[in-house]
Formats: structure tokens, sequence, C-alpha cells
């Protein structure tokens, strides 16, 4: 590609942080605290957050059975396989935990509430609102906003739990660790505030970082068919990255 | 129409409006008397549904003035925007019904988010207006359930629950069969007469534009080519108007977009 291509889309993609910064004030801007708004927020967190629970919470049954053979495997060469339980909460409450949860709700629910927002652009659902003097960014989009920030810890905090669910069966059930071991080394080597509760920040940032990304590609999609497309697919693909950029910045700030 | 007829209730005044380079509408002006139902004519592609965008406030002209019910809608704020478009009801091209509520809660939403009336006046409200277009015993249905001229009709019923000032159809008989296109039509007529409002439609139906409106004016290359009545332009002469009105393939409007000779694109 020319340089100037490139440098086209170096200013292309900070624009669109600009823009993405600009909207996120105005739907901020939009918060009422009306009977009616928290409604919908009610119905949308239904929506973005219940219906995430089973993927959200079978990949954290599964990852926590894989952290638990892999540590077990490892720890047993050094004799310390009773750490098994403290390694794998590290691991999961500082990185896993909110990286994965959020990697997986940008592509259950930000896809969705990205292509329901463009699809609503695209058949002038969007246009008829603004006509009928109902403003959409404060019907359609702060709703769904809302429940994607509030849903993203709740769920990695749900992970979390499974995940460690399943490290516990993996080692106390299949390779017969004492289980008092297992709860006792994690209850003295993980912190609540400085593993636990560091992880929830992160996964707070993440939330806000998916959900204005997610309502972003999708209001500003183009009205047709590809235009949805695209802004679904860009969801997964901007939201996954910042994710993982944010992610290393977090850490080095938290740490 | 009324005694108020000389009363004009929308003026757009020497408006000019551009996409990009491209010139759409060029010191156009144009005015609809209050009571009237008047039609915005001319082939596809010439600017009617940007006059309407014009009028809802939806975009700015370059110059000129839209003037309705004697407010300047170009110069408003967006709170005298929002104030402004609760007197006005719009029927959209597609109808644009909300696809996850109800035929009834599609019709109601304006009134919750406007107004604070209890559940039963509400819908006192929404089946008055259902059953003026005979689809009272639609309301539980869906609008993937409905055919074309039924999400037509109740994108009507909702434009109409807030009694406004002022309606605005969008090519209200595109995709109607000849049945809901004189439904449509009637109901058009009927509404505007009983609750005593301006309406302004954006058409290309020579034959339901006759007997319907009013008035009408044909744009053409972005000016008014004639207004005045439907008799009025089925008489006008001019070579533009006649072409529209008899549907004429050849003549001063061009059915091909601007483009090379078609030997030279061929043989490139």
């Amino acid at each position: 590609m020319s340089a100037s291509g490139n440098f086209g889309q170096i200013q292309n993609a900070i624009s669109s942080i600009g823009r993405g910064g600009l909207f996120l004030l105005q739907i901020l801007s939009r918060t009422r605290l009306s009977l009616r708004q928290w409604g919908e927020i009610m119905r949308q967190l239904y929506f973005v957050g219940t219906r995430s629970l089973v993927i959200i919470l079978t990949s954290a049954f599964f990852v926590g059975m894989v952290l638990g053979l892999q540590g077990y495997t490892t720890l047993v060469q050094f004799g310390a396989s009773e750490s098994v339980g403290a390694v794998v909460a590290l691991t999961l409450f500082r990185e896993l935990g909110p990286v994965l949860t959020a990697l997986l709700f940008a592509g259950r629910a930000g896809t969705s509430m990205a292509a329901e927002i463009g699809l609503m652009k695209a058949t002038e659902q969007l246009d008829a609102l603004e006509l009928m003097a109902i403003d959409p960014v404060e019907r359609v989009v702060l709703p769904k906003f809302i429940a994607a920030v509030v849903a993203v810890p709740v769920l990695t905090a749900l992970f979390n739990l499974l995940a460690v669910l399943g490290s516990y069966l993996f080692a106390v059930e299949w390779t017969h660790l004492d289980q008092g071991l297992f709860w006792s080394r994690m209850q003295s080597v993980v912190e609540f505030q400085a593993d636990f509760v560091s992880g929830i920040i992160k996964s707070v940032v993440f939330g806000v970082v998916i959900a204005i990304v997610s309502v972003y590609q999708g209001y500003f999609a183009e009205p047709t068919g590809r235009g949805v497309a695209t802004a679904t697919t860009q969801t997964v693909i901007v939201s996954s990255i910042m994710v993982l950029i944010l992610d290393f910045v977090l850490t080095a700030l938290l740490i | 129409m009324n005694s108020n007829e000389t009363t004009a209730f929308i003026e757009l005044e020497n408006v000019v409006f551009r996409r990009g380079e491209r010139i759409i509408l060029d010191d156009f002006s144009l005015t609809v008397p209050q009571g009237a139902v008047a039609a915005i004519m001319g082939p596809s592609g010439v600017g009617k549904s940007t006059v309407l965008k014009l009028i809802t406030g939806q975009i700015k002209p370059e110059s000129g003035r839209v003037v309705v019910n004697g407010q300047q809608v170009d110069e408003m704020t967006d709170r005298q925007l929002n104030q402004y478009r609760k007197t006005l009801g719009v029927m959209l091209q597609n109808s644009a019904l909300f696809t996850d509520l109800s035929v009834y809660e599609n019709v109601a939403l304006p009134v919750r988010e406007h107004t604070e009336l209890p559940e039963t006046i509400i819908r006192r409200l929404v089946l008055t207006k259902l059953h003026a277009v005979g689809l009272r015993g639609a309301i539980d249905l869906y609008p993937r359930e409905l055919s074309g001229g039924m999400a037509r009709r109740v994108a009507l019923a909702r434009a109409l629950v807030l009694d406004p000032e002022l309606v605005l159809y969008d090519e209200p008989f595109t995709g109607l069969d000849p049945i809901a296109v004189a439904t449509v039509n009637q109901l058009i007529r009927h509404v505007n007469a009983a609750l005593g409002l301006t309406s302004v439609l954006v058409t290309h139906n020579v034959t339901q534009m006759g007997k319907l409106v009013d008035m009408a004016c044909i744009i053409v290359a972005g000016r008014v080519a004639a207004a005045g009545s439907p008799q009025d332009l089925f008489d006008d002469e001019s070579p533009e108007v006649k072409q529209f009105m008899e549907g004429q393939p050849d003549g001063p409007v061009p059915f091909h977009y601007p483009a090379a000779e078609l030997s030279e694109d061929l043989l490139a």
C-alpha cells in the first residue's frame, strides 16, 4: 500500500476515535432517571446480559478445567501440585476472566447491538423516531450502552466463579488433590483488592469500550445490507483489538 | 379546502440545496395553502423527497428559507425542531414501523413518549386511529405479519395519532395493489378534511394525484416546472410537463443518466 494510503487509514482511525468520543459524550448527556428509560435498560440488560450467560458460563467452565489440567501437569513436576488453585485463580482474576469475557461479549452481544441499530437505520426506523420528536440516541442507543457497561463486569465475576469451579472439579475430583489444600492455598495467595477487584476494574473499562464501539458502528453504519455486515464485523475487530491493547495499559497501571 | 385557503401554511422561498457538487434544488419556491392537499411530483431522483426533508428540518438549505406555519424551520435549534416535529405526522416511504413492537405499540409509541395520558385513554386513542384505517382487528400483529398495504395504513395511523397540523406522505402509493391505493387515497382525503390538516405528498402517480389533490407542482431540473390545480397541470403545454403527465419516454426529460456514447463504452 502507498504511503498516502497508509496515512489516510491512520487519519481515518484517529478521526473515528474522536467521533466515538463525541458520540460517548452525546450518549451520556441523554441519561435521564425516568422510569421508562430504566425499563428499557432492564430489557436490554436481559438481551445482552442474561442471554450471554450460556456462552460465557460454558466457556468459563472449560477454561477453568484446562487451566487446572495445564497447571497441575506443570506444578506436579516441582512437587507443588497443591498450588494449582492459587495459580488458576490468579490467572483468571487478573487476566483471563476480564479479557475472555470481553472478547466473548463483543462477539455475542456487541455484534447484535451493532446489527440491530444498523438495521433500524437502514429501514428508516431511526429517521421515523427523529421525525416523531423522539431522540434515537436516548431511546435506542443509551439503554443498550448502559446495559453493556453493566453486563460485562457482572459476567466477568460469573466467568471467574465458574472457571474456578471447573478447575476445582478437575483438581479435586480427577486428580484427587486435597480440597482443603486447594482452597487454602488459593485463599492465602489471592488478594481481594489487588487481584479480584483490579480484574473487575479492567472489565468495567472493557465494558465501556465494547459498548461504545458497538453502538457507534451500528449508528454510523452505511444504511445498506453490506453496511450493516461491515458494522458487525468492525465491532468484533475494533473491540477485540482495543480490549487487548487496553489490557496491557491497565495491567501496567494496576500492577 | 376551508376558508383559510389563501393563508400560506408552507413556504419554500428561493431554496438552493446541493448534495456534494450536484445541485438538487436550484432557486426552488413553493407555497402550500393551509388546509390543502398538495402533491410534489417529478421524475425519479429529481429531489422530491429532499423537499420533504427540508420541511421536516432533517436537512437545511444552502440558501433560501423554509417557513411552516409562520416558523422558520431552517433556523430552528434542536429543541425548537423537537417541539415543531410534535405537530407533524410523517409517513415514510417504507412505512418504517418498529419491527419489535406490535401494531398497537407502534401507534401508541408517540403518545407514550409525548404525553402522560393513562393507559385507558391511550388505548382509546390508538383504537380510534386504527379503526379509521380499518386495522382495529390487527392490533396484536407484528410488522413482519403485515402486507405492504397494511403496513402503510398502520404508518398512517401512527402519523395521525397525535392529531398533527401537517402530514407528509413520501410515496404513499408505491407497491400497493389498486384496492390499497384507492383506500389510502380515500384516507388521505378523508383525514385532511375531517381533522382540518394540511397534507403534502410526494408521488409520481399521476392518476391518483388527479383524483386526490387540490394543488400540485412538478419539479424538473431542481426548479418548479409547473404548479397549480391538477387540471392546470393536465392542460400545461410545456414539453417537460406534458412528457411527465402523459408518461412519454421521449422528451426534454432524459431517460438515461448522463453517460458517454454507448458505442464508446462497449468498444472501450
